[in-house]
């Protein structure tokens, strides 16, 4: 399955998820608290009556919607224990079956101090003071939630069924929705490779026939400019081959010693910075090792200190530092270019002011922060205080 | 020198044949590998800088042939440098990825023809490395031109620190001197640089 389509199913079902698990969340918790109101509804009328029905649902008045129906004192479970100053209890009502009195009493005891909640997973109670007395009500609300819970069971399977049935949907749908995307995402790749191949012997010749042209005529203004546009040209087929080899999937992930490799790019750099007499310092701390692609993080410090040779002032450093829970690598060069103006350098074929006679297509920066993003790491660039700064973090 | 230069692009083979011309050397043309084979068994050339993609025949069996006339060869290349690099069983005096400008050329060629027309040998460890054949003696596992230099700057200073794409090359004379069953091998060491390491440490 290619990455894009993974992707796609991946935030499909994530929105879909979230979506169901808020909508029956809701709509659930609505129903539970539609039964907690009526049940506290009930105990008020208790609460009203010291432990009594009384008034209308006696009278047989009440009507049969909502929770006054003239049955409900038949039909409610409940009991109601009254608690002197000095923590006497005295059964006031007793019309339940599932527990005794002294358990009664003890369960209402246990509900002193609170005001009106659910005990024992079914059970609603209300504590009120009349008289200097304090009357715990307990009422039992089982049959009542029955609904309530069974609709919660059949939510939740319901909603493993609909991300199962929706995952299969997407697995069939997105390959022919994604087929176009997928198609010119390849397409493009395939265009950048064909680019890359088709510009190098044109280039070759160009090359060396302003180089015929030199040998032949002399040096002129134009042929030093044909050189120029063909450095530019060859420094784009350079960075167009490292994005092709980016854009190919590579699970290539092994333990490797970055202190090493950091070390071992310097070196192989030297020459080209002692060639504009540029001073490369290195601070790298030992033994930093790191999990990931070996060759992608080799790739990546050689484009930055190929950007070091081509624009350091005088001085550049590499530091390689490691905290407890990060690494860091941090590319510092002395630059004429002022403070802040370093903020969109990732975009592709975005070259500073600095880059105007030096040959590149824009496309370095770009490529180490895709690279970087693929080791699940980040990368920041600025300047600060006449230094340009890259700095990444894994 | 006598070049014979090997590409099925004519505007490569026009240019670089003037270009060899002007320098006072001499360059003949051909399009394709028959052609290629036919000059290699006619003439006496000084070296064979030949494209990879040649067309009728494949470049490694001329280069191959080539080599077994002591003829050294150039392969041009458009792919990275370490793809060829660590194919390692064409067994070129020298790859080289297009574009490329007729400086680095001239200078890999120069530097090609003066290791095989000398008869330099010199020994690293218990290995003794044929210059002029390019590879090592009694054996017929190719070197580049480039990894003679770097076993040769072992031998003097025991150390290798510079040089672009250091690790490919590397990592193709590691491959070499597996299979050569070689008593050592070449690892950057912290610090230092690539160094000789006995297979044994």
């Amino acid at each position: 399955m290619s990455k894009i389509r993974k992707k796609f199913i991946i935030y499909a079902m994530s929105a879909i998820f979230v979506l169901l698990t808020v909508l029956l969340g809701t709509l659930n918790t609505i129903n539970f608290t539609l039964v907690a109101e009526d049940a506290d509804r009930v105990t008020q009328m208790l609460c009203d009556g010291r432990g009594q029905f009384g008034g209308r649902i006696l009278a047989g008045q009440a009507g049969p919607a909502g929770p006054e129906s003239p049955e409900l004192a038949a039909t409610l479970r409940h009991f109601t224990v009254a608690f002197d100053k000095d923590g006497n209890a005295q059964m006031v009502a007793f019309k339940i079956s599932a527990v005794d009195q002294q358990t009664a009493v003890d369960w209402a005891r246990s509900l002193l101090g609170k005001r009106t909640g659910w005990t024992k997973t079914t059970y609603r109670y209300r504590v009120y003071t009349v008289d200097k007395k304090t009357f715990v009500t307990v009422i039992d609300q089982g049959r009542e939630l029955l609904s309530p819970y069974r609709i919660l069971r059949f939510s939740a399977i319901g909603e493993l069924f609909f991300l199962v049935l929706s995952f299969l949907v997407l697995l069939f749908v997105s390959r022919r929705l994604l087929q176009p995307l997928e198609e010119t995402d390849r397409k493009q790749k395939r265009f950048l490779a064909d680019v890359e191949k088709a510009f190098r012997v044109p280039l070759t010749v160009m090359h060396a026939g302003t180089e015929l042209l030199e040998k032949e005529h002399g040096a002129t203004d134009v042929t030093r400019a044909m050189h120029r546009q063909v450095k530019q040209m060859t420094a784009l087929v350079e960075e167009l081959e490292a994005l092709t080899i980016l854009d190919k999937p590579n699970e290539n992930r092994s333990a490797y010693n970055l202190s090493d490799l950091c070390r071992r790019m310097i070196d192989e750099s030297r020459a080209a910075f002692a060639q504009r007499d540029l001073q490369c310092s290195a601070e790298i701390a030992p033994d930093v090792s790191l999990v990931g692609d070996n060759e992608a993080m080799r790739r990546c410090i050689a484009e930055l200190l190929e950007n070091q040779t081509k624009f350091a002032l005088h001085q550049a450093s590499v530091t390689l530092q490691q905290t407890q829970d990060r690494i860091q690598l941090t590319f510092e060069n002395d630059t004429d270019l002022p403070d802040g103006s370093a903020d969109q350098v990732f975009d592709r074929f975005t070259r500073l002011k600095n880059a105007e006679n030096v040959p590149g297509a824009g496309l370095g920066l770009s490529y180490v922060k895709d690279m970087v993003k693929q080791q699940d790491g980040r990368v920041t660039a600025g300047v600060e205080n006449g230094r340009f700064i890259v700095s990444i973090s894994l | 020198m006598f070049v014979l230069l090997a590409d099925q692009n004519r505007d490569i083979l026009l240019t670089y044949q003037n270009l060899f011309a002007l320098r006072g050397d001499q360059a003949v043309c051909v399009f394709d590998g028959t052609q290629a084979l036919t000059a290699l068994t006619e003439n006496r050339f000084d070296l064979l800088i030949i494209n990879q993609q040649l067309p009728r025949v494949f470049a490694k069996q001329i280069i191959t042939y080539a080599k077994e006339q002591h003829i050294p060869s150039i392969e041009l290349i458009d792919t990275h440098i370490s793809s060829a690099v660590l194919l390692g069983d064409v067994p070129a005096a020298a790859f080289l990825a297009l574009p490329f400008s007729p400086e680095i050329l001239f200078g890999y060629a120069d530097a090609i023809v003066k290791k095989a027309t000398g008869t330099e040998r010199f020994s690293i460890g218990k290995i003794t490395v044929d210059v002029a054949d390019f590879c090592f003696a009694d054996s017929d596992i190719p070197l580049t031109s480039k990894e003679i230099d770097l076993l040769r700057t072992l031998t003097e200073t025991g150390v290798i620190t510079e040089g672009k794409h250091l690790s490919t090359y590397v990592n193709a004379l590691n491959n070499k001197l597996l299979t050569l069953q070689a008593p050592f091998h070449i690892e950057y060491v912290s610090q230092k640089g690539y160094c000789m390491v006995d297979n044994n440490e």
